[in-house]
């Protein structure tokens, strides 16, 4: 099994190395380095980054709080209702984001199917931080829910069954025994929904709007600098790509670690 | 997203044969592209396809070989920024559009009977999503990168209205779009835009208007994606453009003459 591929295996599986490497490094050659700490100490900027990471954290979290029931219940089941409730869950993973945000908003919008109600008891999400960070959980969900439905279903169900029969509660099962052997793929879990959510562009543009400070992430702040100021958009970009490496740097050992151990099972 | 879509674009172009005339318009041109495109296929029998976004963006979409055999800008400031890169030919004038509030059918909405009525608006969104300003009008404007935004602060500033908007939306159409949708109590749009929603409840902004002019000139070719017989008709096209059966089209959907 470990043999070397072909040369000619190699050489194919270099066209995409090159073509996923390039705009990167293409980036970071565009950089304007004589004037960085102006460009990443504007108010677009700095507003942008610190609404960005406190939305796509916030947009993990709720992931993490109800993407866990939801793949417990998921991996358990095995009806004609579980499959079409994986199937929802899954659909924003091919949904174009920005079809997303239309549907948002016609379901959480001010005048959508969930969103009047809403508005009634005052409570508006469109145009709203909170509307930023439902447009991210919802793009973000999917590879959360996807990687513990994974871990649950390949798992020994033998310590889980004997700590039951020994009458241990469901819930203190789960928590106890459970949650630490798929704790690698929770993380993963967690890393690609933050990821996805810190990308998040099309779902929030549409449902959340553009407003600095208010709505308007890293991502958005992308976008409209490059028409005002692209070299500032640069920048923004670099961050984005320096937060999202940072980040998968650091955790790489902590928890891909863990994943690469528990790989040859 | 965006860049793969024009990258198809450009793929396709780079076959198909050089009948099809390309013309970049801004994104305000959208409703009357349709008669336009009519009124230069008949006219020349050739395929011509409109594209369309913010007239801010079409310097770099220029620059990256953007297929474009006329670009029509909704100001005169982003042409002007075309002809200083020398992408394009000395333009003309082509329309005069303006300013207008549009607002959407609901309470607040309703309650819009002049631009000082939008202040106010939206307190500062303190992003809890609590809605403590429901009862407030919540207004949408255009990013100032984009014309409809730069003439919306210009205008603000004459007037000394300071607005709170609830999203600086990328162009004309997405600020319309929020409107239309109900997500907004009222925006700052072009006339034309006003004319091509009827539904929509238009007011007037008054004395400190701001007028655009929207600009066309043709491209021009250093590659030869479009081919020589294009940059022949290109001209053609724009004094069909400038001509007088245009300019009834161009009435007809809320513009003035330049």
């Amino acid at each position: 099994m470990n043999r070397r591929p072909p040369q000619w295996v190699i050489v194919l599986a270099l066209v995409p190395a090159v073509v996923l490497g390039a705009p990167l490094f293409a980036l970071l050659w565009r950089l304007p380095w004589s004037d960085l700490g102006g460009a990443l100490s504007s108010e677009a900027a700095t507003s942008a980054l610190g609404l960005s990471l406190t939305t796509s954290l916030a947009a993990t979290v709720l992931c993490i709080i109800f993407g866990l029931p939801l793949a417990w219940m998921l991996s358990t089941g095995t009806g004609v209702a579980t499959r079409v409730i994986r199937a929802l869950c899954l659909l924003p993973i091919v949904l174009p984001p920005v079809v997303g945000g239309v549907a948002l908003l016609l379901s959480f919008g001010r005048r959508g199917v969930i969103g009047q109600w809403l508005a009634d008891v005052g409570i508006q999400l469109s145009f709203s931080t909170a509307g930023v960070v439902l447009a991210q959980s919802f793009v973000a969900l999917p590879f959360f829910v996807l990687s513990v439905e994974a871990a649950l279903r390949q798992l020994d169900v033998e310590f889980a069954e004997v700590a039951h029969v020994h009458g241990a509660s469901p819930i203190r099962v789960f928590v106890s025994i459970t949650l630490p052997s798929i704790a690698p793929a929770v993380a993963a879990g967690a890393i690609l929904a933050w990821a996805r959510a810190l990308g998040e562009f099309g779902a929030t543009v549409t449902f959340a709007g553009s407003l600095q400070g208010t709505t308007q992430t890293l991502p958005l702040a992308v976008y409209d600098l490059l028409e005002r100021d692209p070299a500032e958009a640069v920048v923004l970009s670099a961050v984005l790509v320096v937060v999202a490496v940072t980040v998968l740097v650091l955790l790489r050992d902590r928890w891909f670690g863990v994943l690469r151990a528990e790989a040859p099972r | 997203m965006v860049s793969v879509g024009a990258g198809n674009v450009l793929g396709a172009c780079a076959t198909v044969d050089d009948s099809t005339f390309d013309v970049l318009a801004a994104s305000s041109f959208t409703d009357v592209a349709e008669p336009l495109e009519a009124l230069l296929e008949a006219e020349f029998g050739i395929d011509v396809r409109f594209s369309f976004g913010s007239s801010g963006s079409f310097r770099e979409q220029i620059n990256q070989g953007a297929p474009a055999d006329v670009v029509i800008t909704a100001d005169t400031a982003t042409m002007t920024r075309l002809e200083a890169a020398g992408l394009v030919e000395p333009s003309v004038a082509l329309v005069r559009n303006e300013l207008i509030i549009v607002t959407a059918d609901s309470a607040a909405g309703r309650s819009v009977e002049a631009l000082a009525d939008l202040v106010d608006a939206h307190s500062e969104g303190d992003g809890d999503g609590d809605g403590d300003s429901s009862r407030d009008v919540i207004v949408v404007v255009c990013t100032s990168s984009a014309p409809c935004g730069a003439a919306t602060d210009e205008m603000l500033a004459a007037t000394g209205i300071e607005l709170s908007p609830a999203s600086r939306e990328p162009n004309v159409r997405a600020t319309l779009t929020k409107v239309l949708l109900g997500e907004a109590d009222a925006a700052i749009v072009y006339r034309s835009d006003a004319v091509a929603h009827p539904e929509l409840r238009a007011v007037e902004i008054g004395t400190d208007n701001v007028s655009v002019i929207g600009r066309a000139a043709v491209v021009l070719d250093d590659d030869s994606d479009n081919g020589a017989d294009n940059a022949l008709t290109a001209g053609e096209v724009l004094e069909v453009l400038t001509g007088e059966r245009a300019a009834g089209l161009f009435a007809e959907a809320g513009f003035a003459a330049p």
